[in-house]
């Protein structure tokens, strides 16, 4: 896509909780975001930025054989993640890898970085919505 | 500890021990509902765990687990309740039918 940014009208979240503001990968199995916070965020302000950035994994292979359309919705399942380092800053960059699915389940790990270092870490559990199913 | 520009006005405490916490959630008009999501309203999984820990006044280091078992609606009334573990806190969430919504496993100060 020639400008990736036009993807974040997939976003379902909305502004004050839309925290990705720019999209700068969107690949397979990776992705990179930009997310912003109007204050300092909690640890689970970013744990919901790394389930927001894993909007933006294209996963075209693993959805298809799931039956999970490529914009599907999903619902978060469960979360784990932990500082690595504290910040007051209110603008990150969220790394996503996926790493496994089982049918319309999807695990994904996240990494927030302040510039070169990383801030925090986890991984969000989701399930897709599957073809003609409403969540 | 106040309420942050995200939890702000999103619900009021109806009682409060060292074990539990009650609170009923406002209606649809919140902003916060109106963004997550469009036309569908439900409590964030994330603010689930931080409307607790800013009414107790606690930071989170950790998020050992938390799972998000139950959609949550505007004008719920919710109980938190918290037990200590070895490495942390155990925050049970539940709805007026004593269903459960929410299980955290944290480490905060």
């Amino acid at each position: 896509m020639s400008d990736l940014n036009e993807l974040l009208e997939f976003l379902p979240q909305k502004d004050p909780v839309g925290f990705v503001k720019e999209v700068l990968v969107c690949e397979e199995h990776e992705s990179r975001t930009v997310v912003r916070f109007e204050s300092a965020p909690t640890l689970s302000m970013l744990s919901e930025a790394g389930a927001q950035s894993s909007i933006f994994l294209r996963l075209t292979e693993e959805k298809k054989a799931a039956n999970v359309p490529l914009r599907a919705m999903g619902m978060l399942v469960s979360v784990k993640s932990k500082w690595l380092q504290k910040s007051e800053k209110k603008s990150f960059e969220v790394e996503t890898r996926y790493i496994s699915n089982l049918d319309s389940f999807f695990i994904v790990s996240f990494t927030v970085f302040d510039g070169d270092s990383a801030v925090a870490e986890g991984q969000v559990a989701a399930v897709l919505e599957r073809k003609g199913e409403t969540l | 500890m106040s309420q942050t520009y995200l939890s702000n006005g999103l619900y009021r405490i109806i009682s409060q021990s060292n074990e539990s916490v009650e609170i009923k959630l406002t209606d649809a008009s919140h902003p916060i509902f109106k963004a997550h999501f469009e036309g569908m309203p439900l409590l964030p999984g994330f603010l689930q765990i931080d409307m607790i820990a800013e009414i107790l006044g606690k930071e989170i280091d950790a998020i050992t687990s938390a799972k998000f078992v139950q959609k949550i609606l505007p004008e719920e009334r919710l109980t938190y309740t918290i037990a200590p573990t070895k490495s942390g806190v155990r925050v049970k969430l539940s709805n007026e039918f004593e269903e459960l919504c929410g299980d955290f496993k944290l480490k905060w100060h």
